[in-house]
């Protein structure tokens, strides 16, 4: 598609407002002002939702954003399709049960000149694992051991299948643990030695990165020359930024502003499919979610497709199975809740002996009416307000409570004093250390103390399979015992959307946001 | 120190020859005295009120009604304020809100009173120590952020419109002790007082039988006038969340409820904005007459 | 003067600190704690999360497993020294943090201070000519419309029809001269009125003032009169109104930078507070309580020094 020629507003009406503003205040703007006025035509704008706090990758909420704008690099990433490639590595083997190899690219150089050794590799990945909890964690029980310069094994005294989703993680980075330094080391511009395609070149956090062409970098040159990733938080800025032209890609547009995104012709919507399941989390220690017919019936009685339509703008996927929304998984869309059914939901509540008295609106049982509260946060209003009318007419009296405070639910979750609430997490990764964050009894997400027998076992079955197609086949079992046993009601997807403007070309959509949307073959026309 | 700058606020046009502030029962009964400002003011408020209490009975559309056919749709003649994103009609619920916010404000308006004047009452008369302790007490929650202090106690007692009024209570009552106290102190001197002392009434009965009808003139004419930025400041709290839940009706909600959809449907926004403006508005109108009545007579 | 200068310093610094513990007891009162948060839902997360033994580590090194009491002594004492702490979630200085945002702020707050100034003295000096006239009621009308919209309405209001609407202002991008006009516009508009109130009622009280009629049977020019006589006089109370609602503004601006996304303080606060990221709030109230209370205290010198009846105590 030719690229649309698009003028800008007249400068008039702007000039008119900065020399009133000019007149309020002294010369400190004046750098910025000149900044904003020399456009370079081979710059790419990106305005996010956040920006890094740090250059390191061991700072917390950094590594990602680095990776995203293509200054970072892993050994390995995702394909949008979802499968392992290569990125810094050549090529990557099975060693055996317990072990992997990795080859490297002989040519592979740091941003400031070093070359990229085995040696390299296993010092960037010890510095992670000493310096980051995640690191830790993602590392936990495997030696990493550089064989010559160009080989990397990585072994464990237990079986390690998921190994090359691991070293996909955005917390791996490979980086110049010598410019680093022993400790965390955020704040210096000069330190900041990566593998990528961009290096950095100013960095105010969590304002501003700006990051110029790699001269040295193994891979094709990009043809952008620079890159300008900008905080916006606000949702609203950040919808008119992709209006106006401010911004060539924004990240994290509302589904209430998207509409008008896809009516313009500036800018165009991408869906982001996202593999995350938003769910109902349901105590059930308490009356009445210890009666899985409760569940199920409350799972029954949800219109997803409204509540993907309302919340979402119909940008979602309704999630009828908890990884009925990940892409890996199809077969577990014909599974679990596929459809609204009220009167399924209403004979599993009668039996339960939830009933509704003539003439009543909301069911008892043994003179207890079946009332319960639903707690959000964050963006989780309008599906919360949804949900509250939908279960109202199966006779269930729900009361809606949230703030934007994330400490506020975590506080009664602690204490155990809560009924339902909905949270959002990813599926994507190994199936074993995912879905067992859930539904394993020891499970860190595991906030109902759901502790079922089969799917203990069918978790423990995870030991036994080394070959990816099994694994995905295990997930899948997992997923059928979750839906009848429903701990949490899955909903729906969230839907991840990205307005890019029609000035940008070779524009790939990635389902997790730090893989590469900045790569060498994008380009900006001006 | 916001309801202070806000009670000094509105100009009388008729200059005030001499405070007199040893105004008995304040006469705003006769309504047609407050002038064509007040009346206005009235008038409004009359509005709001018969809106408030009529609309969700004879309306149509239910407050918490969904309707997934008709969502976000302009204002027409079916929705004179539009539907929201759940297809809700905004008129009804914008009338209901006002039942809702309204009461929300006087509740929390009588509490401050109560709390500050009382505290006002005890430390003008007591003066010394007891004095000295409720004054700083004022002093130091007058200097914290009411915002910071917002969110803290919705924190604490989990979000909800009762949360809002308490945290509001909490800084608003140190306003009101402060000018009881300034009150007390010029009053408490005056010959009646003295008698009254002299003939061995209690206290009690000298707080409540001499002084307080002295000086609850200003007092009431200050309350008049703060019911609107009280009101803003309910609004503004729950506008950020921390107020009234769903699906309770309440402007500042129906605000920030509206605002995620100010591009497309800028009219969700508009109308509760709009009523939280003109409540305000017809309450400061009533509120300068009132005063303008006190003062002005002698 | 100066026994009333001591009385008034002596009681401003117990209040200091009883506001700066009263801050301190309230946000750690609140539920949850910021490991909580780091780790929770909010962030998304990679595929595995952290142990129970790896949070209660972090606590520890952020200090959190102290008690109360020792955790604000412990603060106390290297606020004394003039170390405000490191905020929890960036590693970075809580003063420079704050350093960083506050330009921004400063420049919002003394911007909306110039709009309210330049409309609250120009409608006040309007409206005092002629007490009682056309201007003057028209002017009360603007006053009183002024008063009762909400600021974070009109914000929004402005931000659809100028940014939207008429697409005359950019929304994002560095605080830029161009981006300040409607968010100081905003909050200068709200707060005009309590300064418009005030200069025309003591430019009017000036006017009849026994000095104003000596000089003008002393025959001097009108403009000399009004300036010099009747204005200089009449601004002190409406420069103390600018200085007080100066740090209102500071803290009513919290919601005006967020519809305009102006990089301030305030928007950091919120964020900070939903994160429980405590040295950033305790640094933050700190900051608001000594402005408050220095302000109270200039405020109450000043007047004591113009009025001496008000130094007997």
């Amino acid at each position: 598609m030719p690229p649309l020629i698009t003028s800008r507003p007249a400068l008039g009406r702007r000039d008119l407002m900065r020399t009133v503003g000019t007149a309020a205040i002294a010369s400190q703007f004046l750098p910025s002002m000149a900044l904003a006025q020399s456009a370079i035509s081979d710059e790419l704008r990106i305005a996010n939702e956040e920006t890094p706090y740090g250059l390191d990758p061991v700072h917390e909420y950094s590594a990602g954003y680095l990776r995203s704008i293509g200054v970072a690099e892993g050994l390995l990433r995702l394909t949008p399709q979802g499968d392992v490639d290569v990125d810094i590595a050549a090529w990557f083997a099975n060693a055996g049960p317990n072990a992997w190899r990795v080859g490297l690219r002989p040519d592979v150089r740091f941003q400031g000149g070093k070359p990229v050794t085995a040696k390299e590799v296993v010092a960037s990945l010890e510095r992670t694992r000493a310096l980051s909890t995640y690191g830790a964690n993602l590392l936990k029980g495997i030696s990493i051991d550089a064989e010559g310069d160009l080989v990397v094994r990585f072994s464990a005294n237990r079986a390690i299948p998921a190994l090359p989703q691991i070293l996909t993680d955005e917390w791996l980075m490979i980086h110049n643990a010598e410019s680093f330094g022993a400790k965390d080391n955020s704040f210096d511009v000069g330190a900041a030695d990566y593998t990528g395609a961009f290096k950095v070149a100013t960095f105010n956090p969590r304002v501003q990165v700006v990051a110029e062409r790699n001269p040295k970098y193994w891979g094709e040159t990009p043809r952008i020359a620079r890159i300008v990733l900008n905080e916006v938080s606000d949702p609203d800025a950040r919808s008119l930024a992709a209006l106006s032209g401010e911004a060539h890609i924004v990240r994290s547009i509302t589904a209430e502003s998207s509409a008008r995104i896809q009516r313009s012709r500036t800018s165009r919507l991408y869906t982001i499919p996202s593999t995350d399941c938003a769910a109902a989390y349901l105590n059930i220690a308490k009356e009445p979610f210890s009666d899985v017919r409760v569940r199920q019936a409350l799972a029954w009685s949800l219109d997803r497709d409204e509540i993907v339509n309302v919340s979402y703008n119909g940008l979602a996927r309704t999630a009828p199975s908890w990884l009925g929304t990940n892409v890996a998984y199809p077969e577990a869309r014909r599974v679990g809740y596929t459809r609204l059914d009220l009167t399924r939901a209403a004979r599993l509540l009668d039996e339960a002996g939830w009933t509704l008295a003539s003439g009543g609106k909301v069911r008892a049982r043994n003179g207890k009416p079946l009332k319960f509260s639903l707690i959000w946060w964050g963006g989780g209003k309008p599906t919360a307000e949804l949900m509250q009318a939908q279960w109202a007419k199966m006779g269930a009296q729900v009361e809606v409570l949230g703030s934007p405070d994330y400490g506020l639910l975590d506080s009664l979750r602690s204490a155990g004093n809560w009924d339902v609430f909905v949270e959002g997490w990813g599926t994507d990764g190994d199936p074993e250390s995912v879905l067992s964050r859930h539904v394993a009894a020891d499970g860190d997400l595991n906030y109902m103390k759901y502790n079922d027998a089969v799917m203990t076992d069918l978790l423990k079955g995870f030991e036994t399979l080394t070959d990816a197609e099994d694994r995905r086949v295990q997930a899948l079992h997992i997923n059928q015992r979750h839906a009848d046993t429903v701990p949490f009601i899955p909903i729906s997807s969230r839907a991840r959307l990205n307005a890019v403007s029609t000035k940008v070309h070779g524009y790939v959509p990635h389902f997790q946001w730090w893989q590469y949307e900045v790569h060498s073959d994008l380009w900006v026309s001006s | 120190m916001a309801s202070l700058i806000r009670a000094s606020v509105l100009p009388d046009t008729r200059q005030a020859k001499r405070r007199d502030w040893s105004v008995g029962i304040p006469a705003f009964m006769a309504i047609r005295r407050l002038g064509i400002a007040g009346m206005t003011g009235a008038a409004i408020i009359m509005c709001m009120i018969v809106m408030a209490v009529a609309v969700p009975l004879v309306s149509p559309y239910g407050i918490a009604e969904t309707r997934s056919g008709e969502r976000l749709r302009e204002p027409e003649f079916a929705h004179p304020f539009g539907t929201d994103r759940l297809g809700r009609d905004q008129f009804t619920r914008a009338a209901a809100a006002g039942r809702t916010s309204l009461t929300a404000t006087f509740l929390a308006l009588a509490l401050s009173l109560t709390i500050g004047v009382g505290l006002g009452l005890l430390a003008g008369h007591a003066g010394g120590g007891i004095d000295m302790v409720v004054m700083r007490v004022a002093d130091v929650i007058m200097a914290l952020p009411t915002l910071v202090l917002g969110i803290v106690v919705a924190a604490l007692f989990g979000p909800a419109l009762l949360t809002v009024v308490i945290a509001t209570v909490s800084f608003w009552w140190a306003g009101y002790a402060r000018v009881t106290r300034t009150l007390v102190r010029q009053v408490r001197n005056e010959p009646f007082v003295e008698a009254s002392r002299a003939i061995g009434a209690t206290p009690w009965r000298i707080a409540t039988r001499e002084v307080l009808p002295h000086i609850w003139g200003p007092i009431i004419v200050m309350a008049a006038l703060d019911v609107g930025s009280l009101l803003m400041t309910l609004s503004g709290l729950s506008f950020l969340g921390l107020g009234a839940q769903p699906p309770t009706p309440e402007w500042g909600l129906m605000l920030a409820d509206g605002r995620a959809y100010f591009m497309d449907a800028p009219f969700l926004m508009f109308f509760p904005g709009l009523m939280i403006f003109l409540c305000v508005l017809g309450v400061n109108l009533l509120g300068t007459a009132l005063r303008q009545r006190i003062t002005t007579s002698v | 003067m100066l026994r009333y200068t001591i009385t008034r310093l002596a009681i401003a610094l117990p209040v200091l600190l009883a506001a700066v513990t009263a801050s301190f007891i309230l946000i750690h009162a609140a539920p949850s704690d910021p490991v909580a948060i780091m780790f929770g839902a909010v962030r998304g997360g990679s595929q595995v999360g952290a142990t129970g033994t790896q949070r209660d580590a972090l606590r520890h090194e952020l200090g959190l497993d102290r008690s109360w009491p020792e955790q604000y002594f412990s603060w106390v004492a290297r606020t004394a020294q003039g170390d405000l702490g490191t905020s929890f979630r960036s590693r970075r200085p809580v003063a420079t943090e704050m350093g960083n945002r506050m330009p921004a702020t400063l420049s919002l707050g003394l911007t909306a201070l110039v709009v309210q100034a330049i409309l609250g003295l120009g409608l006040g000096a309007l409206a005092s000519r002629h007490p009682g006239g056309f201007v003057d009621h028209v002017t009360n009308a603007i006053a009183m419309i002024l008063v009762s919209v909400p600021a974070y309405w009109l914000g929004l209001i402005f931000l659809w029809t100028f940014a939207v609407g008429l697409n005359w202002v950019d929304v994002t991008g560095p605080p830029d001269p161009s981006r300040i006009v409607l968010p100081a516009l905003t909050l200068g508009l709200v707060m005009t009125p309590p300064v418009m109130r005030v200069f025309r009622t003591s430019l009017i009280e000036q006017q009849s003032r026994a000095h104003v009629t000596v000089a003008r049977s002393k025959g001097l020019a009108e403009g000399v009169i009004l300036f010099r006589h009747v204005a200089r006089p009449a601004i002190l109370p409406a420069i103390t109104l600018l200085g007080i609602s100066m740090g209102e503004m500071l803290g009513g601006a919290v919601i005006v930078e967020s519809i305009f996304s102006w990089p301030g303080l305030g928007k950091y606060l919120l964020d900070s507070i939903l994160a429980r990221d405590y040295p950033v709030v305790q640094g933050y109230m700190l900051l608001t309580t000594f402005t408050v209370v220095i302000g109270t205290l200039v405020v109450d010198l000043l007047h004591g020094f113009l009025d001496p009846r008000l130094r007997t105590p």
